[in-house]
């Protein structure tokens, strides 16, 4: 039984450990280019190392940790923000009637219709006009406005497939609409949160021209100065920034995790 | 605690599902809301939980207006159907939610917890997570939960349904003994007659929105108002006829009969037919059905084109073809006024 | 429930956003448009300023500022070098702080235009790194301040102001409303170790390519480099001077490079992927000649070979060749955005960076070709020239302006690049 049970898991191992490996590979590839200068083909291996992407990435000058800490906390804020906005959003357009709830459902779509060069334009003239150019705020909104899309799709499907059934329950058994919503509607929605900020997240940690047209260059962050160089083919130096994109992007998508499976369980875990 | 619904009626999306209700429930009473799928009961119940807002007319509890009341702080807790246990929360924290929601400690909200979980008889079950239930189990929390609640009306939405016909009858005993002994004002919502028959003190038969008949469940099967009640609890053959002096007189027969002159259908259910082997018997046996601890008998009376069923107990030696004399019980006899 | 008209509000907030970003896509007059939200302090700012007032003035007004310097931050030597040589020096002198922002041209030149349309008196940006076509239309847009150059005393003191690349910035009059930073020409680049021949011509390069098939490419235009590239081999069979003042009209063009357009096509069958496709960026070209791919690759950068080499990108046996009859060359220049927040800093900045100090530094360090004249140098400051150590595998400065051919006028440069786009590619 248990023979036969390991055989016909074969094939599904052999489907993970493929999907790890076209994970795994290109971070591999990374991390020997980080260190690599020359790399000739057909050579198996590089050919002849140095730590110059990690000089010029670390040197004082480029500033790599302050704009680092300041990227993670703008996207941060943005994820955090794209998940209210959107799980408002989502309930408005599942549960009530509005006037311009069709067009409220089209224009979520807009930015992602609109060419992102001349959306961007387009913006950057309102954003001058109403000083939020060159600002963090301008940022972060212009941010949301590619971010929400997503958010609020998300969040719309979650939140008409759980249906208003349980909030109704907890109201007949004394929870206040605020109360319900928070101790039972949220955590029903925690895994749509959590999928909606790390969409968020990502989306605005990439952000690499709207951040520059509406930060005016003021506001940088790793994407500012990653692109310039991976646009230019400098692999080594494009490898090292990219290395650290994607491990501080891992780690901060494991502390969202964490942080939301505790707090859509905290009930739990004080009665226990 | 006393309940009343004063000219309620009730729109959504345009559409009028109650209209003009007017309905009176003591205190401790347990009522039956009966009636066909669709005919409004359950917006009856969450109009009266406040979580549907009615377009006209009161609600009264214990004699105090309670329209203004918001649905969290009427203390009108709503059992569903599909029991809307929390997913992400034990056993024990289900039932505890709405004590936490009175700002009970928690080591109080525990206590609790288990002592009504001894009440719906599931001991030991308060660490158990929702999905590890079975469906009488879940039925059990959900109740339990509701009482925590500490309703003053408890408001249940079909809530046996959902489980197999076996465990129907022991929740319902449940129900019933917990009402008793908490003596909390109930309403049940149920399309099965011989529930709404054998749970409660009085029965609102409701069709389109309307409440047809309030009354004692004895009085509603033998009483009805109008056919439409009569047939929900059991049909039969209606024949159309007058009283007169205490005298039913149809083309068909005539009867003893002990109401006010007037025209009236009387309605024969199976129950009411008595038949007799007779080898000229005016009614013949065209079908014989089996249904277990009974026999249905359909008959038809060629001379007068009259059809009517039968009930009989088995064993019986009556057979398919057979010509039986019938013989009408007076006490089954149901007569409508038109 | 109350949810229910937060929830809406919410969502029609979104909406407003929405089509505000939308909708202002629709250009508008700028006149229409002043409402800054502080004219009164923007006027004295300006009414401060004045590009007439003696040299001093500027330095003293400079004085504590901040300058933004925008231009592209893709070259880790050039972010050092303004961060780590510049700004201490500008610090020190002038007490100005200079700030570096990694800025693409494209989006330098979409955020001047946004910020004109919307009527924004003072930007950001104050210096803009810029030559070319961008230059000619920011300057026939007004989106920049001049005329400058000719009020820093630096330019008598350094600058051959009669020289062509000081008048004319792709053919297109300078006017004093940009300072050239530094100066740029095509190169060619191989390995010796690989490859003994250096073309020194088009028909040359046609045999190196047949002899090395498949081996040899360039990157596809309008890439920067690749644009310079095919005007090169232009020049080398048409002759660089009946372009000088040539109509930009499409036809007139085609005929006049009809003879290159031929060679290409040839060149074509001998190339990476039969010059069916080509790389897109110079940085993938430059990437395939490291890994081997590729025989030869090419710079805009004369003096990268070296730099190559120190970092060990490239093998010690690459090399830097030119054409017999030269390579296109350009100047890079510094011109000041004309809603800069900072035009007095702005010129003291620049007019320092045209010094034969920081000049010289610059050649040291990122072995950029100067722009100082030589013969207005004084005999230390030309020593200090002299004595830059160039590097490995490159050519000396006077051989390479030796063989420097002027670019094209840059209305012509996106009419070359269309026909090759419809004449060359996999034909």
């Amino acid at each position: 039984m248990s023979m036969k049970d390991t055989n016909s898991n074969i094939p599904l191992k052999l489907f993970l450990y493929l999907i790890a490996f076209t994970i795994l590979a290109p971070l591999v590839i990374l991390v020997l280019w980080t260190f690599t200068s020359r790399w000739p083909w057909p050579n198996l291996f590089p050919t002849s190392f140095s730590l110059r992407a990690l000089e010029e990435v670390f040197a004082p000058y480029a500033n790599l940790l302050p704009t680092l800490v300041s990227s993670i906390l703008l996207s941060l804020t943005v994820a955090l923000l794209s998940a209210i906005v959107g799980t408002m959003t989502a309930r408005a357009l599942v549960f009530y009637d509005f006037f311009g709830k069709g067009l409220i459902k089209l224009l979520t779509m807009a930015p992602n219709i609109v060419p992102g060069t001349v959306f961007a334009m387009g913006i950057h003239v309102v954003f001058i006009r109403m000083s939020l150019a060159d600002t963090l705020v301008g940022v972060i909104i212009v941010h949301l406005i590619y971010t929400l899309p997503y958010s609020i799709n998300i969040m719309r499907d979650l939140t008409s497939s759980i249906g208003q059934q349980m909030e109704l329950q907890a109201y007949v058994l004394g929870a206040s609409p605020l109360k319900s919503f928070i101790y039972i509607t949220l955590p029903l929605l925690a895994p749509g949160v959590l999928a909606s900020m790390n969409m968020a997240y990502i989306t605005s940690f990439s952000q690499y021209f709207l951040t520059l047209l509406i930060g005016g260059g003021k506001i940088r962050t790793l994407s500012t100065l990653m692109v310039p160089f991976i646009a230019k083919g400098d692999r080594s130096i494009g490898s090292a920034y990219a290395l650290i994109f994607v491990l501080s992007t891992l780690t901060i998508f494991i502390v969202m995790d964490r942080v939301i499976k505790r707090l859509s369980f905290r009930n739990k875990e004080e009665n226990l | 605690m006393e309940l009343e619904l004063k000219n309620i009626s009730v729109k959504l999306s345009n559409k009028e599902i109650l209209k003009s209700i007017n309905l009176k429930v003591n205190n401790g009473e347990f009522i039956s809301l009966l009636g066909a799928s669709g005919c409004g009961k359950s917006t009856m119940l969450k109009t009266i939980a406040g979580i549907i807002k009615q377009n006209e007319g009161s609600i009264l509890l214990g004699g105090n207006l309670a329209d203004k009341i918001p649905a969290h702080k009427r203390k009108t807790v709503i059992v569903f159907q599909d029991f809307r246990l929390f997913p992400h929360m034990t056993v024990a924290e289900n039932i505890s939610f709405p004590l936490k929601m009175m700002g009970t400690n928690k080591t109080k909200c525990r206590e609790k917890a288990i002592e009504l979980l001894e009440k719906v008889q599931l001991k030991g079950f308060e660490n158990r997570h929702i999905d590890e239930l079975s469906g009488g189990q879940m039925q059990r929390v959900a109740l339990a939960r509701a009482l925590a609640a500490e309703p003053t009306v408890l408001l249940l939405d079909e809530p046996f349904s959902s489980l197999d016909i076996n465990l129907r009858k022991n929740m319902r005993e449940l129900v019933l003994s917990l009402q008793k002994e908490y003596k909390i004002t109930t309403l049940l919502v149920t399309h099965d007659q011989e529930e709404a028959l054998t749970m409660s003190h009085r029965i609102a038969f409701i069709h389109n929105g309307q409440i047809e008949q309030y009354d004692s469940p004895e009085n509603i099967f033998k009483h009805p108002v109008n056919t439409l009640v009569a047939d929900y609890f059991a049909e039969g053959v209606y024949i159309d006829g007058d009283i007169i002096d205490n005298k039913f007189i149809s083309g068909l027969f005539t009867l003893d009969a002990n109401k006010d002159n007037g025209k009236y259908k009387c309605l024969v259910r199976p129950l009411a037919v008595k038949v007799k082997k007779a080898e000229k018997g005016c009614f013949k046996v065209l079908d014989k059905i089996f249904q277990g601890d009974n026999y249905l008998l359909k008959l038809s009376n060629i001379d007068k084109k009259l059809n009517l069923e039968s009930i009989i107990s088995a064993p019986v030696d009556i057979l398919e073809g057979d010509l039986v004399d019938v013989d009408l019980d007076k006490e089954r006899l149901i007569f409508i006024p038109e | 429930m109350n949810f229910k008209r937060l929830s809406s509000i919410l969502a029609i907030i979104i909406a407003l956003l929405l089509i505000v970003g939308c909708s202002s896509q629709t250009p508008e007059t700028p006149a229409t448009e002043v409402p800054n939200e502080t004219p009164s302090e923007a006027n004295a700012e300006s009414q401060e300023f004045d590009p007439n007032a003696d040299f001093d003035t500027l330095v003293e007004q400079a004085k504590g500022s901040t300058v933004t310097f925008y231009g592209w931050g893709g070259d880790e030597d050039r972010n050092r070098w303004l961060n780590e040589t510049v700004a201490p020096i500008l610090k020190e002198k002038y007490d100005i702080s200079l700030d570096v922002v990694g800025m693409n041209i494209d989006e330098i030149l979409a955020k001047l235009s946004g910020e004109k349309q919307a009527g924004l008196e003072e930007g950001s940006i104050d210096i803009i790194w810029i030559n070319g076509e961008n230059f000619y239309s920011t300057k026939e847009n007004d989106l920049l301040f001049g005329p400058f150059t000719d009020k820093l005393p630096n330019t008598k003191k350094y600058i051959d102001v009669n020289d062509k690349e000081v008048l004319y910035d792709f053919g297109y009059p300078i006017e004093n409303y940009e300072a050239p930073y530094g100066k740029a020409q095509m190169v060619f680049i191989n390995d010796s170790g690989v490859t003994d021949e250096t073309p020194k011509n088009t028909d040359e390069l046609l045999e190196y390519a047949k002899k090395y098939e498949g081996k040899v490419t360039y990157p596809a235009l309008p890439d920067f480099t690749g644009s310079a590239f095919v005007r090169t081999l232009i020049y080398d069979i048409v002759g660089y001077e009946q372009f000088m003042d040539m109509q930009p009209d499409k036809a007139v063009v085609k005929e006049a490079i009809e003879p290159a357009l031929e060679y290409l096509r040839e060149l074509n069958k001998y190339l990476w992927n039969q010059g069916k496709t080509f790389p897109a960026t110079s940085g993938e070209v430059d990437n395939m000649f490291q890994d081997g791919e590729l025989v030869m690759t090419m710079s805009y950068e004369p003096y990268s070979v070296a730099k190559g080499i120190e970092k060990g990108i490239y093998n010690n046996s690459v090399r830097t060749f030119l054409f017999d009859k030269g390579t296109v060359g350009n100047t890079n220049y510094m011109a000041i955005a004309k809603n800069a927040p900072n035009k007095a800093g702005s010129m003291v900045a620049i007019n320092e960076i045209i010094s034969a100090e920081v000049q010289a530094s610059q050649f040291e360090e990122l072995r950029t070709l100067p722009v100082v004249s030589y013969d207005k140098l004084s005999s230390e400051e030309k020593a200090r020239f002299d004595r830059v150590d160039l590097g490995q595998g490159v050519l000396p400065q006077d051989e390479l302006l030796s063989k420097r051919l002027p670019e094209m006028p840059a209305n012509l440069v996106p009419i070359i690049e269309e026909i090759w786009a419809e004449e060359v590619v996999g034909k």
